[in-house]
């Protein structure tokens, strides 16, 4: 048994350093490792998908990588990037602060890094930071349910997970909007953690409490669609305005069929595109701006037409 | 023999304790609730429906832990199960009845293949489920292309949203399969012999049970049930996320310590379960309902957690 299990082993690793060894083939092109928080929602898949193609247009070969929502793993797959000799490195953290040595490992090696998506803790190790404005993000989303439900209201909040990035940049948006709007209060608020199934359950338990609610306002649209699946189950969908961030596909088909309000595109593919081609200069030796935003656009069902999907 | 089955069948002071302590966090939550509103009949229906995914892999999982073992893979074969589910059910496609099956056979096949390596393989379960758990969470990611599987047809939707009169189908799904093994486990030749297995597999062993086979059967039972709460789960949220269901395994953990259920095998009651889950689903109900943070949800799950074992150890040592 214990013989099979290590002949099984040393297969597997011998696979898995072929599969390294074909899929860093570049052909000559110039090399840039993509270094993802994680590719388990529509967001993370769409701006790596519209990365891998932008490359392809320019003769760039972008090579993918999984980080697992672990900080300690993307700093190892960085410094694997660094031994391997990639051209350059694009990397979305997963920590602000976590992703501290992977900066240093690339400034030592003289490799361009840039961050997308979220800033790291110490932005001045990295050459450029390409994404979406969070704050910008979260006053816009607030400024249009506002525009929505009118100068007197309340609102519920659904949080991603507390203390994150996003959770604590797009809060401070909806936070300096609401200052300037005071017959607009929050009455409910709770994580619940970027999932559609927590979100549901907070909500049922929302409406259960019969406070009034104008409108839910969720930091992302998987938490949305949660809370829209609530107020579908009490039949109240059409007395509660439903918006979220991020126009992911299942969002926007939502938006489609009358369901959600509303959600922020942050020109999810655009980030994607944008960010490869920032490294391109880079890798060229270009200046390039320290801080690239992709815009903020409200979707709603009157422009959800002209959504570039990346596809 | 026949004395260890009486001893696992009799009411303990600690069961009581369990359901004096559920009762009394019942009392507390609707004392505070605006308006007494915690046991309103809404409300009441609501905490069903919100205990239902958890009761019900917890009943899987208490199988499992009676039997000696662990299950950590339940919480991705949800993920898996849903996904398989959702793309099976898009309108106009198949009838609704194909991917309720799909998910069930996803969840058999992969509590078989856990049963097979704990009982066959000779390997600790808590090795094989968290082998299992890593790799089905891969495959729900790599089967749904790392996104969120959407437009479910209506059908589909009712299945878990559907109500009878006022009494939602969910909590109906839980109270049946709740009553089955509750039947399963103290009526039948089978769950006697699930207790043995988990009491002492030697005894067992030599009065003429098939351990490994017992063995095989209560994970393919907890990989069954993970699949059915997939597609319930897929239903509620019309959506198969390749995430849900994440950490899922620790709730339906909790919920079999929580109501009595020995973690080295051998002693518990589908009843202390059902509490045990319908404690979790209070908890984030009524801490919701006073608006309290969800980070305090957490610290009240755990304090009561480790109060519930403590509880158990205390009982066993006045044996």
């Amino acid at each position: 048994m214990q013989r099979v299990l290590a002949a099984v082993g040393a297969l597997i690793a011998a696979a898995s350093i072929l599969s390294a060894c074909t899929l860093g083939a570049s052909d000559g092109r110039p090399r840039i490792a993509l270094v993802m928080s994680h590719m388990t929602n529509s967001f993370t898949t769409t701006v790596a998908g519209a990365a891998v193609q932008e490359g392809d247009r320019l003769g760039l070969a972008v090579t993918v990588f999984d980080a697992k929502s672990d900080a300690a793993t993307q700093i190892s797959q960085i410094e694997s990037a660094v031994a391997q000799g990639y051209d350059g490195i694009l990397v979305e953290p997963v920590s602000k602060e976590g992703i501290a040595p992977g900066l240093k490992a690339a400034n030592e090696a003289e490799i361009p890094i840039a961050t997308i998506v979220q800033q790291a803790e110490q932005q001045d190790r990295a050459a450029a930071y390409i994404g979406g404005d969070d704050t910008a993000a979260g006053r816009l989303q607030m400024e249009k349910v506002i525009e929505a439900i009118g100068e007197e209201g309340t609102v519920a909040v659904l949080y991603g997970p507390m203390g994150s990035d996003g959770q604590l940049q797009r809060k401070a948006g909806y936070d300096a909007v609401l200052a300037e709007h005071p017959g607009v209060s929050i009455v409910l608020e709770q994580t619940a953690n970027w999932d559609t199934a927590e979100a549901l359950t907070v909500t049922e338990n929302w409406l259960s409490t019969g406070t009034h609610i104008d409108a839910i306002v969720a930091q992302n649209d998987s938490m949305a669609l949660g809370a829209l699946k609530a107020l579908t189950n009490a039949s109240r969908q059409d007395e509660v305005h439903v918006s979220g961030v991020d126009a992911t596909d299942d969002g926007v088909a939502s938006i489609r069929n009358g369901g959600m309000a509303g959600t922020v595109s942050q020109d999810t593919a655009g980030i994607g595109r944008l960010a490869v081609d920032t490294m391109d200069k880079l890798i060229k030796g270009e200046t390039v701006e320290a801080v690239n935003f992709t815009e903020a656009v409200w979707i709603t069902a009157d422009n959800v037409d002209t959504l570039d999907t990346g596809d | 023999m026949n004395a260890v089955i009486r001893r696992a069948k009799a009411w303990s002071v600690r069961d009581a304790g369990i359901l004096l302590v559920f009762l009394a966090l019942v009392l507390v939550l609707w004392l505070v609730s605006p308006e007494h509103h915690f046991l309103s009949v809404n409300n009441v229906l609501l905490i069903l429906v919100q205990t239902t995914i958890n009761g019900i892999l917890a009943m899987g999982m208490m199988f499992v832990i009676i039997s000696g073992e662990i299950d950590l893979s339940v919480g991705s074969t949800i993920g898996l199960a849903g996904v398989v589910a959702a793309m099976l059910a898009h309108p106009g496609e198949y009838p609704v009845i194909v991917p309720i099956v799909a998910a069930l056979v996803v969840g058999a096949l992969v509590g078989l293949l856990n049963g097979i390596g704990v009982a066959y393989g000779a390997i600790p379960s808590f090795i094989v489920t968290l082998g299992t758990m890593t790799a089905v969470r891969g495959l729900a990611l790599i089967v749904s292309g790392g996104a969120p599987i959407f437009n479910v047809s209506e059908t589909f939707e009712a299945f878990a949203s559907a109500r009878i009169g006022r009494f939602p189908v969910m909590a109906v799904y839980l109270l049946v399969i709740f009553l089955v093994c509750a039947f399963v486990l103290r009526r039948t030749v089978y769950g006697r012999r699930v207790y043995a297995v988990g009491g002492n597999p030697v005894a067992a062993e030599v009065s003429g049970v098939n351990v490994r086979r017992s063995k095989v059967s209560v994970f393919v039972i907890a990989g069954l049930l993970a699949g059915f709460c997939g597609v319930l789960l897929a239903s509620r949220t019309i959506s198969g996320a390749p995430t849900a269901g994440e950490s899922y395994e620790l709730d339906a953990i909790a919920a079999v310590v929580i109501g009595g259920v020995s973690m080295s095998g051998g002693r518990g009651r589908a009843s202390g379960v059902l509490i045990g889950a319908l404690m979790i689903a209070v908890i984030a109900n009524g801490l919701d309902i006073l608006g309290i943070d969800a980070n305090f949800q957490r610290l009240v799950k755990g304090v009561i957690i480790v109060a519930a074992v403590l509880l158990d150890v205390k009982a066993r040592q006045r044996r």
